[in-house]
């Protein structure tokens, strides 16, 4: 999420199923939040940036793959994350910052408030430092 | 999810409230008659940046994302070559560095929304950064400056203290890195001034003056501060692992 790339060449290269997005989110839009529901396909535990894969049915039943983005190993792990969080076979419901094309490739994680993942049993994950959150600071706004 | 998260590994030492929490307006530790900054820090947000993540307010210091934040759109103080380099650091397929799996420089590698640890010994501090797992020396066994460093990424630096601030004087960087995130750069000629003040147990409160006649008119000053992340650790971060951009960015990052 630091720099501005060319969109046009997110767009062609999304559309070609390459899915691709290291910090540069300007081909997500964060400022909606979508929820979708499916099967984990795949957890990727990696850096620079992990990856959730899920199979959702579309609204005339087509399953599609799609692919989350999301935070580093580092920074899920101090959101209380660890490699073994999701697997596949897992059903959940996931709230995202989707693509701007429309594509089924999404962002959710710490830049993106609200978004998290949510298990069948109605647990939650989500992306917050816990951290900061223990802490005791006074002097915090 | 597992019960014991591996994260959670006590700070040594750190003070706690009754209910066993890191009291962060603690008292500073010392060591060898100075303020001890080893910890894990990250940069507060506050204050924090427009709108560039969608809902009203960056999640990062407005630093982060431009170091001349604190001037007024036109006052800034760039030479006409300053000027220069944001603009081709703005064209469409140019990225930063970081973009590019290379690293985070002087001071913005302190700015990240991701940790760093600072290691305090008798004859030099070492951070250690999480993001890309790179390491900063600061030589505090009275050396000077090499005459002709090497132009690197983070720059030579030494320090000595003030009081209880420790000012860190670095410079022989190359002209690589990004000053933030929109494209601000600088030169080979760059000089930073760095002081470090812990002004209690949870907050590490840092200037830094940066210097460069080519880039900029005149020396600035940014102010921030750095909040202890207690109860854990950094950990590795090889971007290269799973890079996914570079065959797919035109154009050579970060110049």
């Amino acid at each position: 999420m630091r720099t501005v790339g060319p969109l046009a060449l997110l767009v062609s290269l999304f559309a070609a199923g390459v899915l691709f997005a290291h910090h540069g989110n300007t081909a997500y839009d964060e400022t909606a939040r979508v929820r979708i529901k499916g099967t984990v396909t795949e957890f990727i535990w990696t850096n620079p940036h992990s990856q959730i894969y899920l199979d959702v049915k579309d609204s005339s039943g087509k399953v599609v793959n799609w692919g989350v983005e999301t935070n580093s190993p580092g920074i899920l792990t101090r959101a209380g994350w660890t490699r073994r969080s999701l697997k596949a076979g897992d059903e959940i419901t996931i709230i995202l910052c989707p693509a701007k094309n429309g594509q089924p490739v999404a962002y959710a994680g710490s830049g993106d408030p609200g978004t998290k993942v949510i298990f069948a049993d109605g647990r939650e994950l989500d992306f917050v430092d816990k951290t900061v959150d223990k802490t005791v600071d006074k002097t915090a706004p | 999810m597992c019960a014991q998260a591996q994260w959670q590994n006590p700070t040594p030492g750190a003070p706690r409230t009754a209910d066993g929490k890191v009291d962060m307006t603690g008292p500073v530790p010392r060591v060898n008659g100075k303020p001890d900054l080893s910890g894990i820090w990250q940069a507060e947000a506050e204050p924090r940046g427009p709108g560039l993540y969608g809902l009203g307010e960056s999640p990062n210091s407005k630093y982060f994302r431009n170091i001349l934040s604190d001037f007024k759109a036109g006052e800034e103080p760039l030479t006409p070559a300053g000027r220069e380099l944001i603009r081709l650091h703005s064209q469409p397929g140019v990225v930063g560095p970081n973009l590019r799996c290379m690293p985070d420089g002087v001071p913005h590698a302190d700015l990240l929304p991701e940790p760093f640890k600072i290691i305090q010994t008798p004859g030099e501090i070492l951070f250690l950064y999480e993001v890309e797992t790179i390491f900063r020396q600061i030589f505090t066994d009275g050396r000077k400056h090499p005459d002709d460093p090497s132009p690197t990424w983070l720059g030579y630096s030494v320090g000595k203290w003030d009081g209880d601030t420790l000012v860190v004087d670095t410079k022989g960087f190359n002209d690589m890195s990004w000053l933030d995130a929109r494209g601000t750069g600088h030169s080979e000629d760059m000089r930073v001034e760095e002081r470090f003040h812990r002004r209690d147990f949870g907050h590490l409160e840092v200037t830094a003056t940066i210097t460069d006649p080519k880039t900029f008119t005149k020396p600035f000053t940014i102010s921030f501060v750095e909040q202890l992340l207690p109860d854990t650790d950094v950990f590795e971060h090889i971007c290269y692992e799973n890079e996914k951009d570079t065959a797919h960015i035109p154009g050579k990052a970060g110049k």
